[in-house]
């Protein structure tokens, strides 16, 4: 019995462990993937998170059909979008990148304003959560390795190419579909669920 | 005359199929997406239409293939292509930066996009004169 609960409680930490470490939410060997690439300061992008991006969390996520994996694109038009995403990927150091996409995504109109991400952000944070976070964007070694990992995110988009965000590549079964705009749930549940499973 | 009005309606039908075939080839949902991202139609109007149009694009291709009935069957392909065009025209003014949903998930609507569109409605329209001419011009014969 103690070794179950103990087994349970390793299997939620490796969950957790795994959706803090590199931005992504779900089971590494889900057989759907779902990549997001957002911006920060993109209404359409809050939409998406707080919409169907919320509903397949609580649902193909959590049932281990899907894993969602974030990433970075910042919009060249939108001045504050790339510090947004440094925040928010200072916060995963920490674990803390749903909470505090959720944050950001909430606050968008706020900081867009007037370019206060930490005051904006800190209305949702504790004080002593936010300077843990400016602490590693203080440091030029950390915040050299985020812009690389931002860079490397925005590499992958050109790849792909993307124009716009946000844009899902929901991929599985060996079916690969670009899909942008904030979509409804219903329908992004029912392309996951015709994808075959390997 | 009449050999190019068969290759301008060979080139639609290619064109109608081509389209049909992308869309076909994905799940329903891709191109209800798209449909859904241009905010154009109701929402309960998406799906039947993400569900019909990749059929009626391929009866289409298939009855310009055939040149049966040509001036019925060219008709309904320029009033399709009007109101792509159109759609399209208007969405792009409106700064619509999302897919065109033409020829599957990828391409962005632009001024190609227009441009190719446009030039297939002209191709579409000349098509349907074509068609209307020559009936004309076999029942004058038949007098």
């Amino acid at each position: 019995m103690r070794l179950t609960n103990i087994s349970i409680l390793f299997a939620a930490t490796a969950l957790f462990a795994t959706e803090s470490a590199d931005k992504s939410a779900g089971r590494p060997d889900a057989p759907v993937t779902l990549e997001v690439f957002s911006d920060f300061q993109c209404p359409h992008c809050a939409k998406l998170h707080f919409g169907a991006l919320k509903e397949a969390l609580g649902d193909c996520v959590a049932s281990g059909r899907v894993r969602i994996v974030y990433r970075d694109f910042p919009l060249p038009q939108h001045q504050y979008a790339r510090k947004a995403a440094q925040f928010a990927d200072a916060a995963t150091r920490l674990g803390w990148y749903e909470r505090v996409c959720d944050a950001l995504f909430r606050t968008q109109e706020e900081w867009e304003r007037t370019g206060d991400i930490e005051g904006s952000v800190g209305k949702e944070l504790t004080p002593a959560e936010i300077a843990k976070v400016h602490k590693i964007l203080s440091d030029p070694k950390a915040l050299a390795e985020i812009n690389r990992e931002i860079d490397a995110d925005m590499a992958l988009g050109a790849k792909i190419p993307l124009s716009e965000t946000p844009t899902m590549i929901v991929s599985g079964g060996g079916k690969r579909y670009p899909i942008k705009g904030d979509v409804r749930y219903d329908w992004l549940k029912q392309l996951i669920n015709s994808l075959p499973v390997k | 005359m009449k050999a190019l009005s068969i290759l301008g309606r060979l080139a639609l039908a290619a064109v109608f199929l081509w389209a049909a075939y992308t869309k076909l080839r994905d799940p329903w949902m891709i191109f209800a997406m798209e449909i859904d991202a241009m905010h154009i139609v109701p929402d309960r109007m998406v799906e039947f239409l993400a569900r019909t149009m990749p059929w009626f694009e391929l009866l289409l291709g298939v009855l310009l293939v055939i040149g049966m009935q040509m001036r019925y069957v060219a008709s309904a392909a320029t009033a399709v292509l009007a109101v792509f065009f159109t759609t399209l025209l208007v969405l792009y003014l409106r700064g619509f930066q999302g897919d065109c949903g033409c020829f599957g998930p990828g391409e962005q609507l632009g001024p190609k996009t227009l441009a190719r569109d446009g030039a297939l409605l002209a191709l579409s329209i000349w098509v349907t004169w074509q068609a209307f001419r020559r009936s004309k011009t076999a029942a004058i014969a038949t007098i």
